[in-house]
């Protein structure tokens, strides 16, 4: 997606995108693969390849972005991937390889239809023969109706005089019972070749077949029932899904928790865009602010409930899983930087008190670069909320090398350490 | 190796049909017009480009249940288109 400059929204709207316009997609494909088959959507190989078709274009969407091959924030490729996704397999649009051999996944999707056209097929054929087989034992069993079928069929029939040939052929076997099953059988026939699509109908006018029956296995009636049940279902989940983010009680809803683990994935993301980790530095700092200023707070003075909304996890929630990241060897210059950013940007004695022992013991940390920029987050936090602490100069004047021995760094920390002691004994946290 | 048949009117009739939609034998018979012999003769030729449920007998062919695989359409349309 080089050059190609498309307006960057937060990541769960992308997917979003995809994901709406992977279910039309999904739907029109399904029926356009499926379209030589009536009732399809009777069957549950059916809504197995929807589901399918539906969530391939959001894993889709999410290997292109964990490979670079796009941004998960870009409007155009959501849009691009949820309506183009079978070219992209292909390899047939401009700016989007897939890596490897992975384009070679849909080969197996393409075999998946075909078992589920063939099966239906066979599952047709069955309740064709099922309907058959029910009616005719009906017929059979109540001489009545076998008089109505003789004049349904006699009065429909292409062929009267060929149907009267052959009734009048038929075989005397000498067992009533087999007699009337041979003289069913050709009326039957002549039935369902006179009137291949009505028969059902006619059979029902004539008050051989229920409604019911009739409307169930020749009229849609399956495929219409268990349509209506899995969009049911669908929407059932949906809300169910809605209530149970949304949550009831004290604390923050599981969306709130699910809002602050988004950032934070978001925050810490490699190839995320510039703009994005702008957007989850603003949401986390946000959070931050409230954070301490609820921690600061009299004991015995509520909080509104909008501020309790908005606070919706603490401070050391919401830093733990950053702040572990910058013991990771290999962490990137960029997320090193951003989270240092942010516990600088959102100090206060009652944030220090869990980052700067965090931030001490990271500097065990293998990247040197890591460590001079956790150094300098440490000194900006002392001259903010310790000016009465000094640093002692080995502290002061320390700059982390490439060549220092673990020997050395565990020297520092333990420095350090004693330096915070003292620190928070003169200035406890408020 | 193809193995696809050489197609006379029969075949492209049923074609036409079952390309339309899945239908069985008496559907079949009804819209392509051919008898019963002819409809199994026709659909043995056609057996490695549809699907047949069902025995290919005279007095059973009615019964079976004829399908178009997705796999074939773009084949079947590429015939028809040109026949």
């Amino acid at each position: 997606m080089a050059g190609l400059t498309s307006p960057d929204v937060p990541a769960y709207v992308s997917y979003a995108i995809v994901l709406i316009f992977g279910v039309i997609v999904a739907w029109t494909t399904v029926n356009k693969r499926l379209d030589g088959y009536p009732d399809h959507w009777a069957f549950l190989g059916t809504w197995a390849l929807f589901f399918a078709h539906a969530v391939l274009p959001v894993v889709l969407f999410w290997f292109l972005d964990y490979t670079s091959a796009l941004h998960d924030t870009s409007i155009f490729a959501a849009l691009i991937v949820s309506v183009g996704y079978r070219q992209i397999f292909a390899g047939g649009v401009q700016g989007i390889t897939m890596p490897g051999q992975s384009s070679s996944l849909w080969k197996p999707f393409e075999a998946w239809v075909g078992t589920v056209a063939d099966r239906i097929g066979t599952k047709q054929k069955l309740y064709l023969d099922r309907f058959d087989d029910k009616v005719r034992s009906l017929i059979v069993s109540n001489p009545q109706k076998i008089l109505d079928l003789e004049t349904l069929v006699l009065s429909n029939s292409r062929d009267v005089t060929a149907l009267k040939t052959a009734l009048a052929g038929l075989p005397t076997t000498g067992n009533a019972d087999a007699d009337l099953r041979l003289k069913l059988n050709t009326l039957w026939r002549d039935l369902r070749t006179s009137q291949p699509q009505e028969y059902g109908w006619l059979l029902h006018k004539r008050g051989i077949v229920r409604l019911w029956s009739y409307w169930m296995w020749l009229s849609n009636g399956r495929s219409k029932i268990i349509s209506r049940s899995s969009i049911l279902l669908g929407v059932l989940f949906v809300v169910g899904l809605y209530m149970w983010s949304s949550g009831l009680g004290e604390g923050p809803t599981r969306t709130q928790t699910g809002l602050v683990r988004f950032h934070q994935w978001r925050f810490l993301k490699p190839n995320g865009t510039e703009r994005d980790q702008w957007r989850s530095m603003e949401f986390l700092s946000d959070q931050l602010r409230h954070s301490s200023a609820a921690s600061s707070t009299k004991s015995g003075e509520q909080t509104s409930p909008q501020r309790k909304v908005v606070v919706g996890s603490s401070g050391q929630t919401l830093l733990d899983p950053l702040l572990k990241e910058l013991r990771f060897p290999s962490i990137g210059d960029r997320q090193g930087r951003a989270v240092l950013a942010l516990v600088v940007n959102g100090h206060s004695p009652a944030v220090d008190s869990y980052v700067v022992p965090e931030l001490i013991e990271s500097l065990r940390t293998a990247s040197e670069t890591v460590r001079l920029q956790i150094r300098n987050a440490l000194l900006a936090i002392q001259k903010a909320d310790y000016p009465g602490a000094k640093l002692p100069d080995t502290l002061a004047k320390w700059e982390p090398r490439k060549d220092e021995s673990p020997g050395d760094i565990d020297e520092r920390i333990r420095a350090w350490q004693a330096w915070w002691q003292t620190a928070e004994r003169k200035q406890p946290p408020r | 190796m193809d193995t696809r048949p050489q197609l006379g009117d029969n075949e492209l009739k049923v074609l036409r049909a079952v390309r339309k939609s899945a239908m069985d034998g008496y559907s079949l018979l009804s819209t392509t017009g051919l008898d019963a012999q002819g409809l199994v003769d026709t659909l043995s030729k056609l057996q490695n480009v549809i699907s047949i449920k069902g025995e290919l007998l005279k007095e059973r062919v009615g019964e079976a249940y004829v399908a178009l695989p997705p796999s074939n359409r773009g084949w079947v349309d590429m015939i028809l288109s040109s026949s």
